[in-house]
């Protein structure tokens, strides 16, 4: 593997890409530190409403850490993080975001239709509008005949529908989401792919979606963020200009080849493949 | 500073925390007499009584007493509650050595039968729900009317029965515990079920073994004490428990004589566990899942 | 003990129910045989159809000694157990409180807090209950502690942070996840606890107090050659034991319906 330094050099950083809109989230030379490991170097990186931008990169590369200082669940060292204009701060007391992590992260003692009110009943809302809201949730995923199931009893895959039906229910402006697939099976993953963007283009929510696949990350992205090892920095953003709706077909089309091909030579070009 | 060091000093600073909460309460009681200020309602414990027969002594009181003649003159109270403790203790021991052994053989029964573990173990398991040690005095009488033991057998016997349970328990489980591939293993050298148990399993168990003689470790100090009180024998620390508890001018004592017998179910404890730290350094093996 | 018996008592399954009755009948039976042919006196061990005969002869009073002694033991047991639980929550709060009371627990209960029955009859009077009930309370009161701490603290950090996400406020985040995983725990500590507290409530009957109670009576009729009384007793003892664990058994199955497999 080569250093960061050299990675650096070998690739052409391509230019940020504004939004002409106020982007969803907004990173602006955020460095994080972890004692002496440094996981962001100077991460920049806008998200237009309505996209759906992919990191990818090495394991250890700051994804996850990007991830959650957009979430406020850690504190950039340096740099400016704006949320929905707002401070992360203030994004999070305001629950404009909704997250959904690797490990599905659903209470064992709730049934799926509880864990999915989760955060409406922190959010105060009464039991009524609460069942209603989740029951449509879960027919999102497709998992209305589970809805008094418990998490225990659901496979994996469905375990990670529920979570994302719970990161939907209250029509978050942002998810966030950390390979929320990357424990399943190939088969799974794929169908899953093919129900997010169903969410997504139903929703309209802005994604950011941390991944190590690049088939997946192609497949679903407006924009495939390919990040540097550690220190994580951005190295190259690839605009995914394939045609929607996408379905099984798109992974057939000769673009989409290109695309793969593409950011794996950026991955490749940067040492790390 | 290590977790170790601090844990000891958490464990220090509490336990001084309580007794300054004691002293703050004879402080309080004595300043209020024994009642709730401003009402006429009575403390739940009240502070009275003076010299040995105070009912809520200072708190070195009874440490310092075990230096002092524990009647007229003569022995101090330190020397008498030694011989106790010597007289209690070769109970305990006896029933622990007893039990683990018991436990062990009926464990090792157990894990070579699974009939013998599914009709004998729902027992071992229930008589754990139950309150055996009711059987006390049953046992003690018992056992004392058979002229050939020695009058400190019948509580022995008490101990070694709660000895062997929690030992037969992790017996099994740590007999069990040993993967099965490393089973095979075994097998596929065609060790004998002597060598499969001696070389792999009892290895395997020994995390757990002490576990189970742990638990027993104070059991048997339960038991022996528990024992000496309900038989109408005269020695041990439970039977000095349960005489200064009978006349109320002998509190002081009482507090001392609880507390010595605190100290010998915290030692049983500590030499288990202590050579339980040095067998599983010198294997460097993993321990049971908690 | 308590602390170790109480991950022991956490991995008990319920046993088959063949293999086991056939072996009760099996053991009652040698027993009444071995004791009728080896004519073993009723000081060593009675047969078992004198202690039933007795046993059922004796239901008035067996069922007073009852009230007395599983009094004790209920009060305290709730008390107790109420006791732990706050103090274990409490701790949850301040560091100093959830590092130095696990130790604190494991120390005492290395001890023989029954051994403390005289003291709380000295303090509260050796006829008041509650002398028999401070005992029983204190010796439920580690097991709890500790498993309340333990419990409290056992939410994973990933739903911690999930927690956080929702920007829960920390009242919320000990009722709807703290709390919830700690149950497990709490449960785990009050089946110990519904033995330990018969036990208890015994053993301080024990060491003197009420004429009635199951302790006093198993100690002087074993005293006055009434062996199967003795006998009689501490059976009605063990089937309160049972019961007092088979209902918290049971409550834990209606409170921790996710844990049942
Ligand atoms: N809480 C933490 N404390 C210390 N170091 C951390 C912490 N979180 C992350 N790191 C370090 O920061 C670096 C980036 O971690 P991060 O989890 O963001 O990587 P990632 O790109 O998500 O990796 P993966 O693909 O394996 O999930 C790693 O070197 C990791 O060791
Ligand atoms: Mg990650």
């Amino acid at each position: 593997m080569t250093s960061p330094e050299e990675a650096a050099v070998t690739v052409e950083a391509g230019p940020p890409v504004v939004a002409a809109a106020e982007p969803t989230v907004a990173v602006r030379h955020v460095t994080r530190t972890f004692g002496e490991v440094t996981a962001l170097s100077d991460v920049s990186l806008d998200v237009a409403p309505g996209s759906f931008v992919s990191l990818i990169g090495p394991s250890g590369c700051g994804k996850s850490t990007l991830l959650r200082v957009i979430a406020d669940l850690l504190e950039p060292s340096s740099g400016e993080v704006v949320v929905a204009g707002k401070t992360p701060h203030r994004a999070r007391t305001d629950r404009d975001y909704g997250m959904v992590f690797q490990k599905a992260t659903l209470f064992d003692w709730r049934t799926v239709r509880r864990n999915v009110e989760l955060p409406l009943e922190l959010m105060g809302w009464d039991r009524t509008r609460r069942r209603a809201r989740a029951d449509e949730m879960l027919a999102l995923v497709e998992l209305t005949d589970f809805a008094k199931h418990r998490p225990a009893q659901l496979s994996g895959g469905m375990q990670q529908r529920v979570a994302i039906a719970r990161a939907l229910a209250f029509s978050p402006k942002l998810l966030l989401m950390d390979e929320p697939f990357g424990a399943l099976d190939e088969i799974t993953r794929e169908r899953l792919n093919l129900e997010l963007l169903d969410i997504w283009t139903k929703t309209r929510t802005t994604v950011v979606f941390v991944t190590h696949s690049i088939p997946e990350a192609v497949f679903l992205s407006t924009d495939v963020v390919v990040m540097s090892p550690r220190p994580g920095r951005v190295l190259r953003r690839i605009p995914v200009d394939l045609p929607r709706p996408r379905d099984t077909g798109t992974r057939e089309l000769d673009r989409y080849f290109e695309l793969v091909t593409e950011v794996r030579e950026t991955l490749r070009g940067a040492g790390l493949l | 500073m290590s977790r170790r060091g601090r844990t000891a000093i958490n464990l220090v600073a509490i336990l001084a925390g309580l007794a300054v909460l004691w002293e703050a309460y004879r402080a309080f009681a004595l300043a209020t007499g024994n009642m709730w200020p401003g009402t006429d309602v009575a403390l739940p414990v009240a502070v009275r009584g003076s010299g040995n027969a105070q009912q809520f002594p200072h708190v070195w009181e009874p440490v310092l007493a075990l230096g002092r003649p524990y009647r007229g003159g003569g022995e101090t109270l330190g020397a008498f509650l030694l011989g106790q403790v010597g007289y209690t203790l070769r109970e305990v021991l006896a029933g622990f050595v007893l039990g683990s052994l018991l436990g062990f053989l009926l464990g090792t029964l157990f894990a070579h039968s699974r009939l013998a573990e599914r009709s004998l173990m729902p027992y071992v398991i229930a008589s754990q729900t139950v309150p055996f040690i009711a059987f006390a005095p049953i046992l003690v009488v018992g056992f004392n009317s058979l002229e050939s033991f020695p009058r400190w057998s019948g509580v022995a016997a008490l101990s070694m029965y709660l000895v062997f349970f929690p030992m037969t328990v992790n017996t099994l489980r740590g007999l069990r515990s040993a993967p099965a591939t490393a089973e095979e293993l075994m097998r596929s050298y065609a060790a004998s079920w002597w060598t499969r148990l001696w070389k792999l399993r009892v290895p395997a168990a020994v995390p757990y073994l002490f576990v189970g003689m742990k638990i027993g470790a104070t059991a048997a100090v339960v038991g022996a004490i528990v024992g000496e009180l309900s038989a109408p024998s005269s020695q041990g620390l439970g039977a000095a428990i349960f005489s200064f508890g009978r006349v109320s001018n002998n509190s002081v004592q009482l507090f001392a004589t609880t507390l010595v017998a605190g100290l010998v179910g915290i030692a049983s404890f500590s030499t288990v566990a202590l050579l339980e730290r040095a067998v599983l350094r010198a294997y460097a093996g993993a321990g049971p899942a908690r | 003990m308590t602390a170790a018996l109480l991950t022991e008592v956490r991995r008990l399954r319920p046993p088959s129910a063949l293999p086991a009755a056939l072996t009760a009948l099996a053991v009652l039976v040698a027993w009444e045989v071995v004791v009728r042919v080896f004519a073993i006196r009723p000081i060593l061990l009675p047969a078992p159809s004198a202690i039933a005969a007795t046993f059922v002869a004796d239901v008035p009073r067996l069922v007073r000694a009852l009230v007395v002694t599983g009094r004790a033991a209920l009060l305290g047991f709730v008390l107790g157990s109420l006791g732990g639980f706050a103090v274990g929550a409490a701790a949850t709060r301040w560091r100093v409180l959830r590092e130095g009371l696990i130790p604190v627990g494991v120390v005492f209960g290395a001890v023989p807090i029954v051994a403390t029955a005289p003291i709380f009859n000295l303090w509260l009077g050796a006829l008041s209950i509650w002398s028999n009930v401070a005992v029983v309370a204190l010796v439920v009161f580690f097991p709890m502690m500790i498993n309340t701490i333990t419990g409290l603290a056992s939410a994973s950090d990933s739903h911690r942070e999930l927690m956080r996400s929702y920007a829960a406020p920390q009242r919320q985040v000990f009722a709807k996840l703290l709390l919830p995983a700690s149950l497990p725990f709490v449960f785990g500590a009050l089946r110990v606890s519904a033995a330990l507290s018969v036990i208890a409530a015994v053993v301080s009957d024990f060491f003197g107090g009420f004429r009635d109670s199951a302790g006093f009576f198993i100690k002087t009729l074993m005293a006055n050659a009434d062996y199967t009384g003795s006998w009689a007793t501490v059976v009605a003892l063990c089937l309160f034991g049972l019961l007092l664990y088979g209902a918290v058994a049971l409550a834990e199955r209606w409170s921790v319906p996710w844990k049942e497999q």
